[in-house]
């Protein structure tokens, strides 16, 4: 082909651009062509989940990665799982991160009609999701299986994976709040162990006698109450809660709720006897952190105590306070796993599922991982006797405390309510000391109006 | 006259075979790029553009709503909350950014022993990926064990909490951005280095002062390494997003919720993409409009070379 015989051929600036101008549209028609809400899937049956499918099925299984830990909570799990059903595969997606980072990854996935079929999920986001109908109700393939059972899980744990009537999945790990206290400051003031029958008035005053000390050298009583989950269980002790019963009306800002955070506020401005809030929310340090150099003496925490292991002091765990009267609460949050509501796969998920919450899965979990209290219960009964040597003295302590914790009151979009709460709270607590009255005042209509969200009204 | 005229090519005729095919060509090699652009860049601005009119959140089907996001938007407090802290965040950052820029340009610049080692100090930060530096930077401000106050305390202050402090967070976060004054500093200097010297020379020959010199010679023909970063660096700080996520995840009591983290949570957080999609482009617009100006008002304080003062 001669130079002449190309340059003849028509290839002008406006044909190139025309060209481009339509695959632009053409993108971003394609682009703009918004996936559809997910169907919810038809109720499964075992017996459906349990016929051979006629070739290999795989199953996408979003989770947090990125470490090893991670890989070994799933990867031998998913080689037992592939070669006992051999027609399904897992095919795992890691991301790294917390709960926002995975729900993240997950809606950007369905955005782009690569949805996985089932996903980990945690208790911060489960309502969040709920609310769009983002997982598949559990319940009918409960109903169907002979397997597995909600009374084979912690009841506290199992009810975080609820929502309205739907079980929107099952919890992996769990954890109680509970309080974790520095022993040897106790015996160095000659103060009597934080017990059962412990009130917050003995809470305070062994708080009062441990502080002591200036600067960085300065050892606080207490820390973390200013986060918004613990300052949650003080208020729940005394009736109180994040919103009304049917979820429509903010009460912090009422009492009994409100005489709880002026409490905690005195413990940090008047008292002085808080790590200050600014300063745990600093970063840098952890509370774990300040609580191993001994600069605490005692803190609410989730029962995981990983960071907790580095002390060389002799530290236990004990119940919370509670006044005479009171209610006998504390805080259960979980993570767990859920299947998502637009798969095309409902039964081969459900299976993966079902193995995810069966025992043999929760074994390997304690024993690759350790530590966290497994929520399947028959594993967590014997978690004292198979992780004794990692836990404290007292830890059938964070194992009862799932008889009378309760999970957050989850409604609409309750990440926004967390981000309107804690930053009220530490204006409150912190270097503002704000009123707590106004400040929570100020907050309420936005959380009302992220409590009833609803989405797409 | 024949030899000269016959060492001039003839200019193309406009239609010609010969343009035709350089056209082409030209069209070819730029070809995946523009491919790319059109497909990863205009595609999804156009697709949220089409969001921004719908009410859509990933899982729910998208509804058309016209003008319902913006008009949300302009009456919520806290889309002005956050457009204010970005604004405080760009227009007393980005100066202060620039004029620790030019100050290490400046000195840099200098004929010193050792110039090539503090040249590189003073840029490897910038190399530093935005999120280390932002821990690193957690350390400084630490009120009680951090660096920065360990410093002041030597000149009686005391006990200030940078990042936990409404009224310091924002000052503290711009502090930080001086970290990463590198790549402002480069361009800078390689201005520094295009003056020609024998403007120095005259200006020494007429008695010129050190500030004369700067003032009347340095500073005029730099405005356009100036510009140019100022220009940049508008735009990036309106995109501040790093710093308050991981250093202060929009707190004190808001006072760090920057645009472009509200954006992300009302995206990924609260499941509102028509929401967030209207946040980006009003965004967008705040930001071509500032460019828009700046470019208007470049003739009154840019001078390129060859310009003459009106």
């Amino acid at each position: 082909m001669s130079d002449s015989q190309l340059t003849n051929r028509r290839f002008s600036r406006r044909t190139f651009l025309r060209g481009a101008l339509m695959s632009a549209g053409a993108a971003a028609l394609a682009a703009c062509a918004a996936p559809a809400a997910p169907q919810a899937s038809s109720e499964g049956s075992e017996a459906a989940a349990a016929a051979p499918a006629a070739e290999a099925t795989t199953v996408k299984f979003l989770t947090q990665g990125g470490n090893d830990v991670a890989f070994l909570r799933y990867e031998p799990l998913i080689a037992s799982f592939q070669e006992a059903n051999s027609n399904l595969t897992v095919e795992p997606i890691w991301e790294p991160g917390g709960a926002i980072e995975v729900q993240t990854k997950l809606l950007t996935l369905i955005a782009a009609g690569d949805a996985p079929d089932t996903y980990w999920a945690h208790s911060y986001t489960n309502s969040g999701q709920a609310v769009r109908e983002l997982q598949l109700d559990l319940n009918p393939y409960l109903d169907a299986s002979d397997d597995i059972s909600g009374d084979d899980f912690l009841l506290a744990a199992y009810k975080d994976f609820q929502y309205s009537d739907k079980q929107i999945g099952f919890p992996r790990e769990t954890t109680s709040t509970v309080l974790i206290y520095n022993a040897e400051l106790f015996d160095k003031h000659s103060l009597a162990y934080p017990s059962e029958g412990w009130t917050w008035a003995d809470f305070a005053e062994a708080a009062a006698t441990i502080t002591e000390g200036e600067g960085a050298d300065k050892i606080y009583g207490t820390a973390d109450w200013h986060l918004n989950r613990n300052t949650w269980i003080k208020m729940w002790q005394k009736g109180g809660d994040v919103l009304s019963e049917d979820h429509t009306q903010f009460t912090m800002n009422q009492e009994p709720s409100l005489s709880q955070i002026n409490e905690i506020a005195a413990w940090h401005h008047a008292a002085g006897v808080h790590l200050p809030a600014t300063t745990a929310e600093a970063g840098g340090f952890t509370t774990a952190n300040l609580f191993v150099t001994g600069n605490i003496g005692m803190f609410p925490q989730f029962s995981v105590f990983s960071g907790l292991l580095d002390a060389e002091f002799k530290w236990d765990i004990a119940h919370l306070p509670v006044d005479e009267g009171d209610t006998a609460t504390t805080r259960v949050a979980s993570a767990g796993h859920s299947i998502y509501s637009g798969t095309n796969n409902p039964n081969e998920a459900w299976q993966w599922m079902k193995f995810l919450g069966g025992e043999q899965a929760f074994r390997h979990w304690v024993d690759a991982t350790g530590l966290n209290v497994p929520s399947l219960k028959v594993v967590a009964e014997s978690l004292l006797a198979t992780s004794a040597d990692s836990l404290p003295e007292h830890a059938q302590v964070m194992l009862d405390a799932f008889d009378y914790g309760r999970p957050e009151p989850v409604a609409g979009d309750w990440i926004g309510v967390h981000r309107e709460v804690q930053p009220a709270l530490n204006s409150i607590y912190g270097v503002e000391q704000a009123d707590a009255q106004a400040a929570l005042d100020a907050i309420a209509s936005r959380v009302e109006e992220l409590a009833v969200y609803v989405p797409g009204a | 006259m024949t030899t000269q005229s016959a060492s001039v090519s003839p200019k193309p005729k406009r239609g010609s075979g010969l343009l035709r095919s350089e056209a082409r060509d030209a069209f070819v090699f730029i070809l995946p790029w523009l491919l790319g652009f059109l497909v990863f860049t205009a595609g999804p601005m156009l697709a949220s553009l089409y969001i921004s009119f719908t009410r859509w959140e990933i899982v729910t089907s998208a509804k058309w709503v016209g003008f319902e996001q913006y008009a949300k938007l302009f009456s919520d407090d806290r889309f002005w909350l956050a457009l204010y802290n970005t604004s405080y965040y760009v227009f007393l950052g980005v100066p202060l950014h620039l004029l620790m820029a030019l100050l290490a340009a400046l000195a840099i610049n200098l004929n010193l022993r050792g110039i090539r080692i503090y040249r590189t100090l003073f840029y490897v930060p910038s190399l530093t990926p935005v999120v280390a530096n932002s821990i690193l930077w957690v350390w400084i401000f630490h009120p009680q064990w951090g660096l920065a106050n360990s410093f002041l305390e030597r000149f009686g202050i005391e006990g200030l909490y940078w990042l936990q402090d409404p009224r310091l967070a924002k000052p503290a976060l711009i502090i930080m951005s001086f970290w990463s004054i590198g790549g402002q500093m480069v361009i800078l200097l390689a201005g520094l280095k295009g003056i020609p010297a024998v403007l120095y020379e005259a200006a020494d020959i007429d008695g010129a002062t050190t500030w004369q010199r700067f003032w009347r010679i340095t500073l005029p023909l730099l405005t356009p390494a100036l510009f140019f970063n100022f220009i940049i660096a508008i735009i990036g700080a309106f995109q501040v997003f790093t710093q308050a996520y991981i250093m202060t995840d929009g707190g004190p009591n808001y006072s760090t919720l920057f645009y472009l983290l509200y954006l992300y949570r009302a995206a990924f957080e609260n499941f509102r993409m028509g929401y967030a999609s209207a946040m980006a482009w009003v965004l967008f617009v705040i930001v071509l409009i500032f460019t828009l100006i700046q470019f208007r008002l470049s003739d009154r304080w840019v001078f390129y070379e060859g310009d003459l003062r009106k």
